[in-house]
């Protein structure tokens, strides 16, 4: 079986059934963007590497006590892990230099723990959902054309700038001001992304 | 509507996604987590 081919949710069934070689083909995939995320938090490489480790061993925690549900967006839910995680360091640490607890994301993000949604979050989630598709429509109009092509058309930004006719940093840069618009308008709503 | 390639974000070519975070993200993980919320959020099924 080519397990790079599956997609996530195929790959944590593989896992389930008992291919432990699939979640390391997960953990691979969204490795990157992961660490990334961490890292941005601790601003330190060995820190995040540590924190990197313990987010996925939580992962496979939860997965194996079946405790996941799946709700199609297993990445952010594995951020959320990684957050948490980040946060468990502040406090056990409380290291001076670095962002604050209450820096850290409260905003946006769920500060529950993933562990307790329950069946009423979900119903929310999806409300959320379809409040965050709404807000969209708010944004100007060149902003909008970008998000549209990137999330719905799944375009690369080489590809949005030929049919939006823009250079490729024009387009990059209507897709920063998108993100911060969105952000602004979650923040202003009090919408949790969950 | 077509589901959208849900794992896109994974296959994308590195260089873009460096470009990417460097010119979008800019270090603001919050950016990040909402980026990647919104590609799944709409890679899913209407």
């Amino acid at each position: 079986m080519n397990l790079k081919a599956l997609s996530d949710q195929e790959l944590l069934n593989t896992y389930l059934s008992g291919n432990e070689s699939a979640i390391s083909v997960l953990i691979e995939r969204h490795r990157k963007r992961v660490s990334e995320y961490i890292y941005m938090m601790v601003k330190n490489r060995d820190v995040a590497d540590d924190i990197f480790q313990e987010t996925f061993i939580k992962v496979i925690r939860v997965l194996s006590e079946g405790r996941y549900v799946e709700t199609g967006k297993f990445l952010s839910w594995v951020l959320r892990i990684a957050h948490n995680q980040v946060i468990d360091y502040f406090r056990q640490n409380k290291q001076q230099n670095q962002v604050s607890e209450s820096d850290a994301g409260y905003d946006i993000l769920n500060s529950k723990k993933f562990s307790d949604a329950t069946v009423e979050d979900h119903i929310v989630s999806n409300q959320i959902e379809s409040d965050v598709r709404r807000l969209i429509d708010y944004l100007p109009d060149e902003q909008r054309e970008v998000v549209m092509m990137r999330y719905y058309s799944g375009l690369s930004f080489k590809e949005i700038a030929e049919q939006t006719e823009v250079s490729i940093n024009t387009a990059l840069g209507r897709m920063r001001y998108a993100l911060i618009n969105l952000r602004k308008m979650i923040q202003e709503k009090q919408l949790i992304l969950s | 509507m077509e589901e959208f390639d849900n794992d896109a974000l994974a296959k994308a070519d590195p260089d873009e996604e460096d470009m990417f975070l460097s010119r979008v993200i800019q270090g603001d993980y919050e950016l990040l987590y909402l980026d990647t919320y919104l590609r799944e959020l709409f890679g899913k099924r209407a």
